[in-house]
C-alpha cells in the first residue's frame, strides 16, 4: 500500500462528504421540526392578548391581513410598520376579519430593541 | 415573475464590467448581481451623504461603472488581451454545470426554509432602512439620527437595504417579501462564486467522471451555507451574504493562482463585505491587506528601483481603493454619531470579565467542525501534505489568519459590548459564526480534493504501469 491509498487518505475521502451532509442535515432537520411546531402561542393577561416568544407567525390566528406578522417579542414587520405611522401614545386599531384588535407598542422587557407588541381584543370575533 | 425580472435586470446592469474584468465566462452572470448590489450601496451612501433620492444616484453609479469598464476595454484592449491568462479549467460549460448542480442542490433546502418574516435584523433593521432610503435624503438622514429609532441599528452599512430598494424601484412599491427574496438571490450568487472557485482547485488531469463527482460534492458547500443561515436565508439578513463574499475573497485571492480575473473577484468580494455589515468591514480591512501583499509583484512593489516611500504609497493606495466604500460609511457613522446599539450607553450590562466565558462557550458551540479541521491538519502525514503541494494548492495560512482576526474581533465585540450578554449570544452567535464555519468547510473541501487526487493519481499510475507490463 502506498501513501496515496493510505488509511488517512481514504478516511478523508469518505469522512469529508459525510461531514458536509451531517452539517446540512442537523440544521435542516432542526428547522423542519421548528416549522412543524405550534404556530403561535397567545395568552390572555388582564384582557390583553400577549404574543409569546416562539419565533413563529401569528398569521393563522389573525388571517387576511398581510401586515400582521409578529416578530419574536421585540420587533416585527407589524411593529416596524406601526413605528412609522404611530407611536406608543397613539395606538392603531386594526380590523382583521371580524374581530377588532388594538395594537400597542410598548418598551421591550429585554431592553434591547425598544419595542414589544401587545394585541388587545376590543371586539368580539 | 417580478422576482425573475429583477434577477435578470440585476445581472444585465453590471454584466459588461464583469465581462471586462473577469472575462467571457458564465461566472460573470453571478458576479454581476453582486456588483449591482455594490452600486446600490454606493448610491444609498451618496443619497445619505449629499442629497436627492436613491434612483438618480443608483442609475448614475451603474452608468459610471459601465462607462469605466467600456473605457478600460477600449483603451487597454491590447494590453489586456496579451495578459489574458487561463485561470483554470472551469470555464464555459463546466461553469454552467457547477451553477446548475448548485441550484438543484439548494432547491430543496430553500423550499423547506421558507419562513415567516419575523427576524429582528431583517425587519427592524433592513426593511426599515429600505423604507427610509426610498423616501429620500431627508427621511433617511432624519431616521438615522433619530434616537427613538436606535433599535434599527442606525450604523449598519447599506448594501442590504439598498439592494432591496433597487428591486422596489422595479416593482413600483416596497415589498418586504420581494426584498428578502432579492437578498436570498445575492446569497446564492455569492455561494455560487465560492463553489466555482473551489471546483477550480480540482486538478485538470482528473477524468471527466471524477470532475463531475467533485462538482457534486463541492456544490454541497452552497447547501452548507444555506443550512448555516437556516431561517435567515429568506429573511433579508445580511450575514450569509457578507460571509460568502468574504469566503469568495479568500478563495480567489489567496488559494487560486494569481490572475487578473481572480484578483478582480477577490476585490469585488472585499468591496461588497465592507459595505454589507460592520463585522464585514473589519474583515475587509484584513483581507485588503492580504490581497495587496499577495499581489505585490503585480503592483510592482517588489521592484528594486522603487523606494520605500513609493512602495508604501502604492500599497496604501491599493488598500484604500479596496476599503474606500466601507471607510466612507464608517467615517460618516463616526462623524454623525450614529447609534451603535451594541456599544451605546443606554444599557447597563455585566463587566467585561464576566462576559468572556459565556462568549467563548457560545461561539465555540458553533465552531465544533473546526476541531475536525485542526485534527486533520495536525494528523496529516507528510506525504499527504506533499500531495497537496504537488497539486499547486497554497497553504491555508491566510485562511487561518483571517479566522483568528475575525474571531478576535468578534470576541472583542461581545466582551466590550453593552447588551445583556446571554440574550445577545442567544440571538446572534448562530449568524456571526457563519463566516469561520464556512472557512472550515473550505479547508475540508481542499483536503477532499487532495485525497481524491492522491487516490486517483495512484490509480492512473497503476493503470499505466499495468498497460506497460502487458506490452
Amino acid at each position: 500500500m502506498t501513501h496515496r491509498r493510505s488509511p488517512f487518505t481514504l478516511t478523508l475521502l469518505i469522512l469529508i462528504p459525510c461531514v458536509f451532509i451531517y452539517q446540512i442535515a442537523i440544521v435542516l432537520i432542526g428547522q423542519r421540526t421548528d416549522l412543524a411546531g405550534p404556530p403561535v402561542m397567545l395568552t390572555w393577561k388582564n384582557d390583553m392578548l400577549q404574543y409569546q416568544c416562539l419565533g413563529n407567525e401569528i398569521r393563522n390566528r389573525i388571517p387576511e391581513h398581510d401586515s400582521l406578522y409578529v416578530g419574536n417579542g421585540s420587533a416585527s414587520l407589524l411593529a416596524v410598520e406601526l413605528a412609522i405611522v404611530a407611536s406608543p401614545d397613539h395606538p392603531i386599531v386594526a380590523q382583521p376579519g371580524e374581530a377588532k384588535w388594538k395594537l400597542h407598542l410598548v418598551p421591550s422587557s429585554n431592553g434591547c430593541y425598544g419595542l414589544s407588541l401587545l394585541v388587545e381584543r376590543v371586539g368580539s370575533p | 415573475m417580478m422576482f425573475l425580472l429583477i434577477v435578470v435586470l440585476s445581472s444585465l446592469a453590471s454584466i459588461v464590467p464583469c465581462i471586462v474584468l473577469y472575462g467571457r465566462s458564465p461566472l460573470a452572470l453571478v458576479l454581476a448581481p453582486l456588483l449591482t448590489a455594490l452600486c446600490a450601496a454606493l448610491a444609498a451612501q451618496m443619497e445619505v451623504a449629499f442629497a436627492g433620492g436613491f434612483l438618480p444616484w443608483f442609475l448614475g453609479t451603474v452608468a459610471v461603472v459601465n462607462a469605466a469598464a467600456g473605457l478600460l476595454h477600449f483603451r487597454c484592449r491590447n494590453a489586456m488581451a496579451e495578459k489574458k491568462d487561463r485561470a483554470s479549467w472551469v470555464e464555459g460549460w463546466w461553469t454552467i454545470l457547477v451553477i446548475a448542480v448548485v441550484i438543484i442542490e439548494v432547491a430543496l433546502p430553500l423550499l423547506e426554509l421558507r419562513y415567516p418574516l419575523n427576524t429582528v435584523d431583517g425587519l427592524a433593521t433592513y426593511y426599515l432602512h429600505t423604507l427610509f432610503i426610498s423616501a429620500g435624503h431627508h427621511q433617511i438622514v432624519a431616521a438615522l439620527q433619530n434616537p427613538a429609532l436606535f433599535f434599527m441599528n442606525q450604523n449598519y452599512p447599506l448594501l442590504d437595504p439598498a439592494s432591496q430598494v433597487a428591486a422596489f424601484i422595479v416593482r413600483g412599491e416596497p415589498d418586504a417579501r420581494l426584498g428578502m427574496l432579492v437578498i436570498g438571490w445575492l446569497d446564492l450568487c455569492a455561494l455560487l462564486v465560492v463553489v466555482v472557485g473551489l471546483v477550480a482547485i480540482v486538478p485538470e488531469w482528473l477524468s471527466f467522471k471524477a470532475k463531475v463527482f467533485c462538482v457534486v460534492i463541492l456544490s454541497l458547500f452552497a447547501v452548507v451555507g444555506i443550512a448555516l443561515d437556516a431561517s435567515y436565508v429568506l429573511s433579508g439578513d445580511a450575514d450569509l451574504l457578507w460571509s460568502a463574499c468574504a469566503v469568495a475573497a479568500i478563495v480567489y485571492g489567496t488559494l487560486l493562482p494569481r490572475t487578473r480575473g481572480n484578483a478582480c473577484v477577490a476585490a469585488l468580494g472585499i468591496l461588497v463585505i465592507a459595505v454589507t455589515k460592520n463585522e464585514g468591514f473589519v474583515t475587509a480591512l484584513f483581507l485588503a491587506a492580504v490581497l495587496v501583499w499577495r499581489y505585490r509583484e503585480e503592483l510592482m512593489l517588489t521592484q528594486a528601483h522603487r523606494g520605500t516611500v513609493q512602495r508604501v504609497c502604492i500599497a496604501g493606495l491599493a488598500f484604500l481603493v479596496l476599503t474606500a466604500p466601507g471607510l466612507w460609511w464608517e467615517l460618516y457613522v463616526i462623524k454623525n454619531h450614529l447609534s451603535a446599539a451594541f456599544f451605546n450607553d443606554l444599557h447597563h450590562s455585566e463587566p467585561p470579565l464576566t462576559r468572556i466565558w459565556p462568549s467563548l462557550v457560545s461561539i465555540g458551540h458553533f465552531l465544533a467542525v473546526g476541531i475536525l479541521v485542526v485534527g486533520i491538519w495536525l494528523l496529516a502525514p507528510p506525504q499527504t501534505r506533499l500531495s497537496r503541494r504537488k497539486l499547486g494548492i497554497p497553504t491555508s495560512r491566510y485562511l487561518w489568519l483571517t479566522v483568528l482576526w475575525y474571531l478576535g474581533a468578534l470576541m472583542g465585540t461581545y466582551v466590550f459590548g453593552v447588551l445583556e450578554i446571554h440574550y445577545w449570544l442567544l440571538s446572534s452567535t448562530n449568524r456571526t459564526t457563519i463566516f469561520p464555519v464556512l472557512l472550515f468547510f473550505v479547508e475540508l473541501s481542499i483536503w477532499f480534493i487532495v485525497a481524491l487526487a492522491a487516490i486517483l493519481g495512484e490509480r492512473q499510475v497503476t493503470v499505466k504501469a499495468s498497460q506497460r507490463d502487458e506490452l
